[in-house]
């Protein structure tokens, strides 16, 4: 029933795009034909590109090479010329002659138009918080995401490196946002299109191409993203991708090369061979003085002497990496047609050898404007994505980079010529295998193809009132194949090498989800003396459906065949998961004179995830400004040329939890009766509540936006507090209840900052100097706990390493306070004690004061959310030269270095850091009191979360250096222009931390069970770069 | 044009009907798995609900011998030192175990997990339209599963929340803790009730596992025995031991997977079942029973790496001196693995030897291991077995009732059941125990089902409800202590239990 009804609406819809395209209406009478050249204050800027539009009409072109337009009007008529960088102009047209305008500089950034939810809108007339960017000024940064080019750019988005994968590293973070359960990523909205993604989570950001972005605009408050109400509370990033210009013909060519080198500070001293040969020695000397060892000192650690440096396996993982980009695109446009294409391969090897991706992508935007009262577009971007070892294997606990942190550098890495020494473990060592040889067998394969697609009608009902409908797909289909052969064998203690081929394994998952979205506006807009009116009504349906499937076979009769084909027992599953959700929204913009400025939105959605009663919720806003510069009062002066206040409230929602969680869940749960499978059932673990529903975050911003100096200094500022309560949140239901967890609207949480943008045009003339500095503060509190939970965290041994509890910050670390070592008998006698303590042994604070050390004396011991954010990004200018740095910085946080779980492993089963040669060894050799002994059963305490991994996390980055080239143009034949330059990625970090990434983040978008973790990233490397812009 | 004019309807109200349909739009139910609302419908659904509450026994037997062997004077655990990652496990052998313990709280969840299983079918029972032969049956082995899973609570963790009825809400799971009283009052009530409801065992094939009236009367007698009312266990005993239950003829084909329906075997009561193969159901028993090792090739026919895995519940000292000469018992349950230390001082077994009278050559290094569940060959799929686990057996019923006689002061009633379970042990009648007092007695049985019952998750229980597990656990803790010098935390104290 419900199937046949969705299909039936699918016909309507088509039915309905059917009639627009019949709807074509008759060309307006009486137009004639206006025709100019506009030329440009600056010189040596391309004339290209200058867009003329007619005040009230949908037409717009755009100037050809020479600074030439011509379009056709209804006389007379209005003319608005604006460019990027220039002051906009308004020019009435009476006659037929052709007009000769210079456009002067400006950085009058208050003119520029803002795609803003759901339409765009002057930036002046703006009276939210919402910052841009265009990503021509990135243009030289290499990026396989696009959050690499928006680092440091935008003031209250943190965006970190958290690893270096290929095409998996970037995290993003506005405005500290935070939930307890359901990830902080903002959402993406790619040309009115939001992202949907593999998990119920928001889209999956990694497969826009950064190539086909020609602005961001982040929606940073309640009253900015609240049109995107339903998935908006952790802000809103609107994507634009390139359209073509009218007028105008273009196929550009984009490329670049660069190599990638990770850098050697930061890399973990673990002990050369020498050293480790050294410590193990003292290993079993120290066994045989203290527990009775007789066995002697094995033969591997006898003669220390004999060992130089060995083998550093990490070093061996690492490789001087390729990146490449071509890109062509082709667009063109005349006053009816508009079509702009972009085909690019990206290819990114990864710094660990034998990982690499791949991409192909496409994108084709087309409009179609028959008349000036309709129009109609279609754009579609397929992408293929192809990964090695990107996904697994490499990097995490106790994987390849981990295994090689451990490895014996006794051991070398080849037997002989080209054969692997499989064995990297040394007597008494847990078994460990070559990682070499692991990362260059490794065999983990993951494609992604992904088609984003839309298409929308436009039509003017009346002279004021337009109505557009959109219909978007988004569509995807992902596997990931494993093999897990003979010769696998990562993690401590594996099996050596070659296991037995029954032991070999694969494994296959892949899913499919289809998302679409139809959205249907009405727009009407009234200027009636000083008083303007827009209006914005609104309906959007959304099903996004998930199909996915896992395949697992073992045991392989050998290597020869590698999928599952070749196993002897098959396991699998397949399954699915869908979720809908339908809104009507609405907004009312009024602006009086200009100056008084008043905007309130209104959604209300519903969503599938929400039981029968309490499917839909409201999120309204409202949000006011005052342009006082615009007001008789202030009188013109050079300090002050612009001058906004606003202030905005709004309400945002979250549904980020798991499907269907209203419901307890029946599931197969088999027994064997008479020998025989019997089919079973049984509630699942997690309780069903039919109560539960939206998260909403409340948000309140006042900002100011004022220019100086006849807009050389443009300065905006913002703060903001943001609370958010009915926090959805599993909570842990007590084991007698039978449940593991309950989804439930619980607890409050709130969040502060201050934002500071300024931008600078230094130096203007022959040499150009520009500087954007943007800084945020902010900090977070969660403000009420959920019922029954005395703080939100795991409390095992060795994960509970994140805590949040009541009036703290989100997701502090938690652990012992490192108290150094019971340096002598007497020490250790009268200090408090844990149950495996010795003399020697590691010394934790007695944190309760109870004479006892034991799990209770855990307490919170650092803060991994930033207190501050900054970016300055500087660009300079001379003749054909121009430079580009960028910087990007964090502070206040600290970085739990979770490496040092295994490396300050002294039970001599693995390498150690080289500070363990200064270790107790006796009351008359007791080291430098910050290392323990290595006595049997008394070293785990040791190796526990405490406060020795913390480390301050402030860092300072020099993100890119780009230095650029611009070719004259009478200087080339067959080319419009063209650009040589050269960049450096990540050229100078300054940190005080000991790793090798002070962006790390073990796990992205999760800021509650494992935030601000350093373990085993994949190395960030330093990449130098050389590309060429050519257009023809 | 018609057709047209329809067309153009359509498009009109395409915008209100996405309003008009939404309410369906946005219900949407996971295809993968039923639900709440659709389930507790059918006689199949009841039956089907019944199988699902007997899982989490897997849970709790896959991890009980650490806790109820492990912790006893039974057994210990081959330490691996480049592991320590399975410290909570050594912890609950050496008494430093505290509430976080990973282990204790599989077990406690696992049974809770089983209650709340039953509850929901006990609410939901009462307004579903089943016959009422198939009411009896449904509610019979709900009951007896509550009643289960209730007395492994008490028996463990003391008093702990009664927890009668599905959680609808998030109060309904913060009952607070009940006495040990009455949780038994509880759980005797559930288990009278089975009782009466379930029929005898019928000794089918198909029938194993199941629940009947003989599993019944043994937890119900059990837990008399527990509260020391050995009176009302009498009874129920002697009416288990009318019910066509046998020893089988030799010790070491008890536990064997081959012997384990109910018609081969009519010695096993109530079995945790498992099937190897790839249905999810097989146990792995064994690759946690013979000692750490990157092969496993000459135990089990089939390579594996156990390093980390295995090395637990490894027969103490102790528990081997107690096996008098001629009994077949220790040969069938303590194994020993000769072989030596490889480059990574991992373990390499070389062969196996009998236990019986063993005595470690100089330079062997000799693992001794529960041999008890041990049938090899294994298939050569990685910790995937077929082995069940026994929970109650009648050679257990009849050491139960010769205590509960002697107990009752009628040593002499007691003596024929202590002496069929030797008589099996030893092959001949010749080691039968003869005395008459009753302390005698007393001491006699409790070696006897030390010997009878070791590996089988009764120790520790046993210790604990006679009242002797301080005396001996302290007594076993300085021994132990001075044979394994690694327990250098500088306590071995016993905690306090019950």
């Amino acid at each position: 029933m419900n199937k046949s009804l969705h299909r039936l609406r699918y016909k309507e819809l088509l039915c309905l795009l059917f009639l627009f395209s019949l709807c074509i209406l008759s060309n307006a009478q009486n137009e004639t034909k206006i025709s100019g050249t506009i030329t440009l204050s600056r010189s040596g800027d391309d004339l290209t590109g200058t867009s003329i539009n007619i005040k009230g009409k949908i037409e717009a072109t755009t100037t050809n090479s020479k600074g030439e337009f011509s379009l056709n009007a209804k006389l007379p008529a209005t003319l608005v010329i604006s460019r990027v960088g220039y002051n906009p102009l308004e020019v009435p047209v009476a006659s037929t002659e052709p007009i000769t305008i210079m456009l002067s500089e400006g950085n009058n950034n208050m003119n520029e138009v803002v795609v803003v939810s759901y339409g765009t809108k002057l930036a002046k007339d703006i009276s939210s918080a919402v910052s841009t960017f265009n990503s021509s000024k990135a243009k030289d940064i290499p990026a396989t995401e696009f959050g690499q080019k928006l680092q440091g750019r935008v003031s209250g988005v943190q965006i970190n490196m958290a690893n270096g994968r290929p095409g998996q590293g970037i995290d993003m973070r506005i405005r500290g946002a935070a939930s307890l359960g359901a990830g902080y990523q903002p959402l993406i909205v790619v040309d009115g299109q939001p992202l949907s993604g593999s998990n119920s989570r928001s889209g999956d950001m990694n497969v826009v191409n950064p190539d086909d972005i020609e602005t961001f605009t982040v929606l940073k408050d309640a009253a900015a993203a609240a049109l995107y109400g339903a998935r908006a509370a952790n802000g809103v990033i609107l994507i634009t991708t390139k359209q073509a210009k009218v007028g105008r013909t273009n196929v550009t060519l984009d490329a670049y090369y660069g190599w990638q080198q990770v850098p050697e500070k930061g890399r973990i001293g673990m002990m050369n061979a020498n050293e480790f040969a050294t410590y193990m020695k003292g290993y079993y000397e120290d066994k045989a003085t203290y527990e009775g060892y007789t066995g002697g000192i094995p033969a591997d650690y006898a003669d220390p002497g004999k060992y130089g440096e060995g083998t550093n396996w990490y070093d061996a993982l690492l490789q001087k990496a390729s990146m490449q980009n071509y890109s062509v695109n082709l667009s063109s446009g005349t006053e009816k047609l508009s079509s702009s294409s972009t085909m690019s391969y990206f290819d990114q090897d990864g710094v660990l050898a034998n990982t690499n991706l791949k991409r192909f992508s496409f994108r084709s935007n087309n409009e179609y404007r028959p008349g000036d009262r309709f129009k109609i577009g279609l754009n579609l971007a397929p992408t293929y994505q192809l990964e090695l070892n990107t996904r697994a294997f490499t990097d995490g606990n106790r994987q390849i980079l981990g295994n090689a942190l451990a490895a014996s550098p006794l051991q070398p890495i080849y037997n002989g010529v080209g054969s692997y020494n499989s064995k990297a473990s040394s007597f008494g060592m847990l078994n460990l295998n070559n990682p070499v040889q692991q990362l260059d067998l490794a065999d983990a394969n993951a494609k992604t193809f992904r088609m984003l697609g839309n298409a929308y009608a436009e039509f003017a009902i009346l002279k004021n009132l337009r109505f557009k409908t959109t219909m978007n797909g988004d569509v995807a289909s992902f596997q990931d194949d494993r093999y897990l052969g003979t010769m696998y064998g990562i993690g401590l203690g594996a099996t050596a090498l070659p296991r037995p081929a029954s032991n070999s394994s694969a494994s296959h998952s892949s899913y499919d989800y289809t998302f679409w979205l139809n959205e249907n506006t009405l727009n009407y807009n009234l200027k009636a003396g000083r008083h303007s009116l827009d209006l914005l009504a609104g309906y959007s349906s959304q099903k996004w459906s998930r199909e996915f499937r896992t395949i697992n076979g073992s045991n392989f009769a050998n290597d020869a065949i590698t999928w599952i084909s070749g196993a002897a027992v098959t396991t699998g599953s397949t399954n699915k998961e869908a979720w809908s959700m339908a809104s009507y929204f609405g907004r009312l913009s009024y602006d009086f004179a200009g100056r008084y400025l008043l905007t309130g939105t209104f959604r209300r959605d519903g969503s599938s995830r929400f039981g029968p009663t309490v499917k839909y919720a409201d999120f309204p806003s409202i949000s006011g400004g005052w342009i006082i510069s615009e007001e008789p009062f202030f009188k013109q002066n050079k300090v002050i040329s612009f001058l906004k206040l606003r202030a905005s409230y709004g309400e945002t929602g979250n549904f980020n939890i798991n499907n269907y969680t209203f419901v307890t869940n029946v599931a197969a749960t088999n027994y064997v009766i008479g020998g025989a499978l019997t089919p079973g059932f049984s509630l699942s673990p997690t309780l069903g509540n039919p109560q539960v529903t939206w998260e909403s975050s409340a948000q309140v911003d006042i900002g100011a936006d004022i220019n100086f100096f006849k807009d050389r200094i443009i300065f905006s500022y913002d703060y903001y507090n943001k609370k958010t309560s009915d926090m959805l949140y599993l909570v842990t239901l007590p084991y007698q209840s039978g449940f593991t967890n309950m989804q439930m609207n619980v607890a409050k949480f709130k969040m502060w900052g201050h934002e500071f943008q300024v931008s600078s045009r230094n130096m203007v003339g022959a040499f150009e100097w520009t500087t954007d500095l943007n800084l945020s503060l902010l900090d977070n509190e969660l403000t009420e706990l959920p019922p029954n939970t005395p703080f939100i965290g795991n409390n095992t041994t060795y994960a509970g390493f994140n805590r949040t509890v009541l009036n703290g910050r989100i997701g502090q670390f938690y652990g012992y306070v490192f108290d150094g070592v019971y340096m002598t008998q007497q020490e250790f006698n009268s200090q408090p004690k844990h149950s495996t303590s010795t003399v020697g042994s590691v010394r934790m604070k007695d944190v309760d004061g109870n004479g006892v050390i034991d799990a209770n004396d855990r307490t919170l011991i650092g803060n991994p959310n930033p207190r501050y954010i900054y970016g300055i990004a500087n660009s300079f200018r001379y003749k054909n030269f121009d430079l580009n740095i960028v910087c990007y910085g964090q502070g206040g946080n600290q970085i739990l270095n979770v490496n040092r779980q295994d490396i300050t492993n002294l039970d001599g089963v693995m390498n150690v850091s080289k500070d363990a040669i200064n270790r107790w060894r006796s009351e008359a050799n007791p080291g430098n009191g910050l290392v323990p002994r290595t006595r049997t059963g008394t070293t785990e305490l040791y190796r526990l979360a405490n406060s020795s991994w913390v480390e301050d996390g402030d860092f300072f980055t020099v993100k890119n250096i780009a230095l650029g080239y611009t070719f004259k143009r009478d200087l080339l034949k067959y080319v419009k222009s063209a650009r040589l330059y050269a960049s450096v990625q990540q050229p100078f970090v300054f940190t005080k931390y000991s790793g090798m990434n002070p962006e790390a983040n073990a796990t992205k978008d999760d800021a509650v069970t494992a935030y601000g973790q350093d373990l085993s990233t994949f190395p960030i490397p330093r990449t130098f770069m050389i590309g060429a812009n050519f257009n023809f | 044009m018609k057709t047209y004019q329809y067309l153009f309807g359509l498009a009109l109200s395409t915008i209100f009907i996405c309003s008009s349909c939404s309410k369906d739009f946005l219900t949407l139910y996971p295809e993968g798995n039923l639900n709440e609302g659709t389930f507790y419908k059918t006689e199949a659904d009841f039956q089907q609900a019944v199988i699902g509450a007997y899982v989490p026994m897997r849970d709790i037997a896959n991890n009980a011998f650490w806790m109820d062997e492990m912790r006893s004077d039974n057994a210990t655990y081959d330490y691996y030192e480049k592991d320590r990652g399975s410290a909570a496990r050594e912890n609950i052998s050496t008494f430093m175990d505290d509430a976080t313990n990973g282990v204790t709280v599989i077990r406690y969840q696992a049974n809770f997990t089983g209650i709340a299983r039953t509850n929901a079918i006990l609410d939901h029972i009462e307004s579903a339209s089943i016959s009422d032969s198939m009411e009896n049956q449904v509610i019979g082995e709900a009951k007896a599963l509550r009643g289960h899973y209730y007395f492994d609570l008490v028996k463990t963790f003391g008093g702990v929340p009664l927890q009668l009825h599905e959680i609808l809400k998030l109060d309904d799971a913060y009952l607070p803790r009940a006495t040990a009283d009455e949780v038994y009052t509880q759980i005797i009530s559930d288990l009278k009730d089975a009782l009466n409801r379930l029929p005898a065992p019928k000794f089918t094939a198909a029938e194993t596992g199941r629940i009947n009236k003989g599993v019944v009367a043994t937890e119900l007698a059990a837990v008399y025995m527990q509260k020391k009312d050995y009176a009302s266990a009498i009874p129920l005993l002697q009416s288990v031991t009318a019910m066509g239950y046998n020893l089988m003829p030799n010790f070491k084909d008890i536990f064997n997977p081959a012997n384990k329906n109910a018609n081969a075997n009519k010695e096993l009561i109530f079995d945790v079942q498992y099937q190897s193969g790839t249905t999810g159901q097989s146990s792995s028993f064994i690759y946690r029973f013979i000692p750490n090792t990157p092969n496993t090739t000459l135990f089990l026919g089939v390579n594996f790496n156990v390093n980390g895995f295995g090395g637990w519940d490894v027969p103490t000292d102790n528990l081997i001196a107690l096996f008098e000469t001629g009994d077949t018992r220790l040969d069938a349950s303590v194994g020993v693995a000769e072989g030596s230390l490889n480059a990574s001082q991992d373990f390499i077994a070389s062969k196996l030897v009998s236990a019986v009278g063993y005595v470690a050559p100089a330079g062997v290094k000799a693992k001794y291991f529960c041999k008890k569940f041990y049938y090899p060959p294994y298939p050569n799929l990685n910790q995937n077995t077929d082995q069940n686990w026994t929970l109650y057996r009648y050679a257990d019923v009849l050491l139960m009732l010769a205590e509960c006689l002697n107990e009752t002061n009628k040593p002499g009633e007691a003596l024929p059941y202590v002496n069929q379970v030797r008589t099996r042990a030893f092959g001949n009648n010749t080691r039968n125990i003869t005395t008459s007092d009753q302390v005698g007695l007393r001491n006699a049985i409790a070696q006897e089902r030390r010997v009878e019952l070791a590996f089988e998750n009764k120790r520790w229980h046993d210790l604990i409800r006679t009242g002797q597990a301080i005396t001996i656990m302290n007594a076993y803790g300085i021994t132990a202590k001075a044979k394994f010098p690694i327990y250098y935390p500088n306590h071995l104290t016993l905690l306090k239990t019950n």
